[in-house]
């Protein structure tokens, strides 16, 4: 399985709504099983996820039956009963719904997303999209993440100040710099605000911008289709399996020590 | 302005504490004092006063509000509580007195709520607009911004925001604005605040619009309770005639419990992926077994492109519910939201204001 000796959780996360979350995480599941590994994409926006909106698919198990049985028959428990699977030509991988209705959201329990995550690690990478807030079971997911994908989009001042704020939280809680890259979306949409000035905010450099393109993502949205897999060229696919690619240190080792911020330069100096 | 002052007041003791207070100030002058609201009422007359100190923890006095207000149409109806009782004081104001204090202790006190109570506007209740998006990134705050700007134009009345998005509250900087105290402090001192002492926790940000930012911090939005909120929200009912709440996405009970206590609900969604109308279908939901429903939860959504009847009518039709009104895209209130010169928004192109001006006309009471 392409070289990967140990398995990876990778967080999309956000302090603002609306930055592209659900596209990057489908497309980032997409992305990797395409290469070869077994991927589950856990929708952790559990009021409002949009992973099945998105992939076209209606599961008939959530997390919340999951939990549900784990908690009447513990035995019997089999964890990979409740993931739906999204296939398309030879490519294929798992996902954990959320629950249907919100009386069973306000019940999933934080612990009970850290004991799916063990018990699904024999995924080569566990995917997590979620709600645009600190919450507990944002924390977990957080805490469970070998790579947290801060997403940015710098086209709007209150959501600049948002980013600014989720940002220095992480820090602020002890999250490894390291282990948050900054992404921007849509870094080329408009240049009202300059990249350079959001990074100045934030205090970092992004570790990769995402390009946008509106009329690919509207188009995979209607058909259902991740965008790394359909037939088009198009910006975003390229820049997405770059990062994939970075995120799999595939031929991309020396930039990633490059661009890892200036949080980690100063580490390194007193390391 | 000279006041002539009557005061209907039961206890002898604090009768006698108000009537010095009065004594002691030239801005007024004591006309008479009355231990019984009936014998006011009718007595009063001969001294022409222009204002009344009406103590209501007497419930009987409060019942004679309107009775006041018939033989003194034109008289201030200022109502007194040793401690502020927020049932007591939303009966006054709905029987038209002019608003409610904790017994003063300086004359300055009654001057400074004859002048609040002025700003305010009529002598109704206040209406409170809860805005929910129930996803985000909806153009709510855009929306509420706008909507207080219109309404203070429109209404010619006093309008307070709350900025309860706890984690990540965007009020202020859409007014430019780097408010001193926020929700945090308001709520923790609640218990010993009043209208009057609630005043300065809020922000002026035009003439007749004020703001109470929300957490500096986003951990600091635990200590804003749903019962200590809502609290705030009645008090400041007493300040504004229109309070309007700006409230974080998901859904809580934190969130339904002040969407329950609001007059008023504004869902709004704004056109995206396509899921939109899904999500507000799903949070419909929510409210449905409200005796209220329909005439409470109004549904706005934006970047509707067309914006036009026929895009409203089709979307209602999607939703299954009426979509109350339609926003064009954003971006010009995004740019102004950017420049943090919304103030300035009359330089926008007035098409884009006049949405918000007939939605604010529809939410006048």
């Amino acid at each position: 399985m392409a070289g990967i000796e140990n398995n990876a959780v990778i967080t999309i996360f956000s302090t603002v709504s609306g930055v592209g979350k659900t596209l990057i995480a489908v497309n980032m599941a997409a992305e990797l099983a395409k290469l070869g590994h077994s991927v589950c994409l856990f929708d952790l926006d559990l009021q409002f996820g949009d992973v099945c909106n998105y992939l076209k698919i209606s599961p008939q198990f959530t997390i919340s039956d999951a939990q549900f049985s784990l908690k009447n028959s513990p035995k019997d428990f089999q964890a990979e009963t409740f993931l739906t699977t999204y296939k398309r030509g030879n490519v294929s991988f798992s996902i954990l719904a959320p629950p249907k209705t919100f009386t069973e959201t306000y019940k999933i329990q934080a612990s009970f997303i850290e004991y799916m995550t063990s018990k699904l690690n024999y995924f080569d990478f566990i995917i997590f999209d979620t709600a645009k807030k600190f919450s507990e079971i944002n924390f977990t997911a957080l805490n469970l993440s070998t790579i947290i994908t801060f997403l940015c989009v710098g086209d709007f001042v209150p959501a600049i100040k948002n980013l600014k704020i989720g940002y220095d939280t992480l820090v602020k809680f002890n999250y490894d710099e390291n282990k948050i890259r900054l992404i921007q979306n849509r870094s080329d949409s408009q240049k009202l605000i300059l990249t350079e000035d959001v990074e100045g905010v934030l205090g970092r450099q992004f570790y990769h911008n995402l390009p946008n393109d509106y009329m690919s993502a509207k188009k995979s949205i209607e058909n259902g289709c991740p965008l790394v897999l359909s037939d088009s060229l198009n910006k975003f696919s390229e820049s997405l399996k770059i990062l994939v690619a970075k995120y799999t240190n595939q031929n991309f080792e020396e930039k990633i020590e490059e661009e890892s911020g200036f949080f980690a330069s100063i580490k390194k100096l007193f390391g | 302005m000279d006041y002539k002052v009557v005061i209907i007041e039961g206890n002898a003791k604090q009768s006698e504490k108000i009537e010095n207070i009065i004594r002691d100030s030239d801005d007024f002058q004591l006309a008479a004092t009355f231990g019984n609201v009936a014998a006011a009422v009718i007595q009063s007359k001969i001294f022409k006063p222009n204002l009344f100190l009406l103590d209501v923890d007497n419930t009987l006095n409060i019942s004679a509000i309107p009775e006041f207000l018939k033989n003194y149409p034109n008289t201030i109806l200022l109502c007194m509580m040793e401690r502020w009782n927020p049932d007591s004081a939303e009966r006054c104001n709905e029987l038209g007195a002019t608003g409610c204090i904790i017994n003063p202790v300086h004359a300055e006190e009654i001057i400074e709520a004859i002048n609040i109570f002025n700003k305010r506007g009529s002598n109704k209740p206040a209406e409170v607009i809860a805005f929910f998006s129930p996803k985000g990134r909806s153009a709510k705050t855009t929306l509420v911004a706008n909507l207080a700007l219109s309404l203070a134009r429109e209404s010619g009345e006093a309008v307070g925001i709350i900025d309860a998005d706890l984690q990540f509250g965007d009020v202020p900087i859409f007014f430019d604005a780097e408010p001193e105290s926020t929700i945090v402090e308001a709520v923790r001192d609640v218990k010993i605040l009043s209208p009057l002492t609630l005043s300065p926790y809020f922000m002026q940000v035009v003439d007749d619009l004020y703001i109470l930012s929300s957490p500096r911090q986003p951990e600091l939005a635990d200590l804003v309770e749903r019962e200590n909120l809502i609290e705030i929200v009645r008090m400041a009912g007493n300040l504004y005639r229109y309070v309007l709440i700006d409230l974080p996405s998901g859904i809580d009970s934190f969130v339904m419990g002040v969407c329950e206590f609001a007059d008023t609900i504004i869902l709004s969604g704004m056109i995206g992926t396509g899921f939109e109308v899904k999500h507000m279908r799903r949070s419909l939901e929510l409210f449905q077994g409200w005796s209220d429903y329909g005439k409470k939860v109004n549904v706005i959504f934006s970047r509707v492109d067309p914006c036009n009847e026929i895009e409203q009518n089709r979307l209602s039709n999607e939703l299954n519910y009426p979509v109350y009104a339609i926003l064009p895209n954003e971006y010009l209130l995004m740019s102004a939201a950017n420049s943090g010169r919304l103030l300035e928004r009359n330089e926008l192109s007035s098409s884009i204001t006049k949405y918000f001006d007939r939605i604010a006309e529809g939410l006048i009471k």
